[in-house]
């Protein structure tokens, strides 16, 4: 009964009360929550098939991070020091223009890694790199990388895939721009979002603000808005809040080849 | 397209990649290798086949395009003397996203996903000096990035020239020559052809370069650098 009483009062309270104290059971919730850095470390696809021996060492020098919403992990110029790994949330990597403008490269959400490029040119981060949502970030120190690649010879393939990955993302970047249509790179940006497997109706959620995502396709704002609004007029797409439901993907595909 | 099996070690050791690996390593590579000559105009990589290695140039030249959604190309990079294609299909083991052409008669070494798989899992140096290259690639792109975001039509050409003045120039006039056509370089720098001859011509009437064919002086490179800030 007391805790039913209790959970009413919380529900009424907004914001929830900073200083509540945690019962016991409340605080073992929390931590079964908390996931070992090892078993946070595995779930990364970077990391997936690294032998258990070389999982514990590069967990034991690794350390989470909690990044609220607006936090940077690095800025351009500063030293690369380890590879970081998105638990959860998202970050985005951007490169400053002058005027306190920046050009988002990439939007990476859970399961992706960021970082490599520096630690193995053994030069500063060009980019800078912020949490867009509370993230949970994982950071591996460039030493225990490196050393993990030369103990296990699938961990320095997996390395070169992320690498290769990024590469043919931006590749793909350059080839649309200035030659496709912001719909054209609006769609290539929603497929691209979509789980490999997907057929027929799926829905996406955006992975940062739309703002942020703008900028990643070179337009402005309001030509976003413009363009995922025209997608929805044609009902190619649903638009609820940061949620797009597409209707159906073979007709989005077919809409990025039709002539601008 | 002739193959032979006659890989230099000479010359694969006097790469970046492979300066750092021991002759039996260099062996076990140039064992797996095959060398095609490529008459000018070749199609070496066609999107869509399937990857089965990477490509090292031994002398050419080799044009990188994209093919847009609407089929226009793009070009995306030029590829010569000791440069590399190819890597990231190889490791993510996808199909190719881009097209190879070889621009002059090339001659490449083409080394399968086998041999550079055996030799990662025998010397972690391999795998590191090929991430290092694919790293050199990312920074290079994102620097293009950069440029077509943020720089001039003039700007992006003054830096070109700039970046492709030969090493060790103690010329008073150094020249550039253009690795192919005019119209290629464009594409690369994100400009079309004739905004491209536009800005050169703007760049003969300040004093600045003098253009013959695929050759430009560059006449005042302190001007020139101001440019391309």
């Amino acid at each position: 009964m007391r805790h039913d009483g209790v959970a009413v009062q919380r529900r009424n309270m907004r914001p929830a009360p900073r200083e509540h104290v945690q019962t016991k059971e409340e605080r073992t919730a929390v931590d079964s929550q908390r996931a070992p850095v090892k078993t946070l470390l595995d779930g990364l696809p970077m990391f997936a098939c690294i032998g258990e021996k070389t999982l514990g060492r590069l967990a034991a020098g690794s350390r989470e991070i909690a990044a609220a919403r607006g936090a940077v992990l690095f800025k351009p110029g500063d030293t690369a020091t380890g590879l970081y790994g998105v638990i959860e949330g998202g970050v985005k990597l951007a490169l400053p223009l002058p005027d306190d403008g920046e050009k988002v490269v990439a939007l990476l959400g859970p399961g992706k890694t960021f970082g490599e490029s520096a630690i193995f040119l053994d030069e500063p981060h060009v980019s800078s790199a912020e949490a867009v949502r509370d993230s949970r970030i994982i950071h591996v120190p460039k030493a225990l990388v490196l050393a993990g690649m030369k103990r296990e010879p699938g961990f320095a393939f997996q390395v070169a895939a992320a690498l290769s990955r990024r590469l043919r993302e931006l590749m793909q970047e350059m080839g649309s721009a200035g030659t496709e249509s912001g719909a054209q790179r609006t769609v290539s940006f929603l497929l691209g979002e979509l789980p490999a497997a997907a057929a027929g109706a799926a829905t996406i959620t955006l992975p940062a603000k739309k703002r942020v995502i703008a900028s990643r396709l070179d337009l402005t704002g309001e030509h976003f808005s413009r363009v995922l609004h025209e997608l929805a007029t044609e009902s190619l797409i649903v638009v609820d809040g940061p949620r797009i439901t597409i209707n159906d993907i073979q007709r989005l595909r077919a809409y990025r080849q039709r002539p601008a | 397209m002739a193959k032979h099996t006659i890989p230099t070690r000479e010359f694969l050791s006097s790469l970046p990649l492979f300066s750092t690996l021991d002759p039996d390593a260099i062996s076990r590579l140039a064992a797996g290798m095959s060398a095609l000559d490529a008459p000018r105009g070749t199609v070496l990589v066609r999107r869509g086949d399937p990857c089965v290695g990477f490509h090292v140039v031994v002398f050419g030249d080799v044009k990188i395009c994209l093919q847009t959604s609407r089929g226009q190309e793009k070009v995306v990079d030029l590829v010569s003397r000791g440069q590399t294609f190819g890597e990231s299909a190889m490791f993510l083991g996808r199909n190719y996203r881009i097209n190879a052409e070889a621009l002059t008669d090339s001659k490449l070494l083409h080394l399968p996903r086998a041999t550079v798989v055996a030799e990662i899992g025998r010397d972690p140096t391999f795998a590191q000096r090929m991430i290092e290259g694919l790293c050199l690639r990312l920074s290079h792109l994102l620097g293009d990035v950069e440029g077509y975001t943020l720089r001039s039509g003039t700007q992006r050409v003054s830096a070109y020239l700039l970046d492709h003045l030969p090493e060790r120039s103690a010329a008073e006039r150094p020249a550039v020559t253009f690795p192919a056509q005019k119209g290629i370089i464009a594409s690369q720098l994100n400009l079309t052809q004739e905004h491209f001859s536009r800005i050169l011509h703007e760049l003969i009437i300040a004093g600045i370069i003098e253009v013959r064919g695929r050759v430009v002086r560059i006449l005042n490179a302190g001007e020139l650098r101001s440019r391309s800030a």
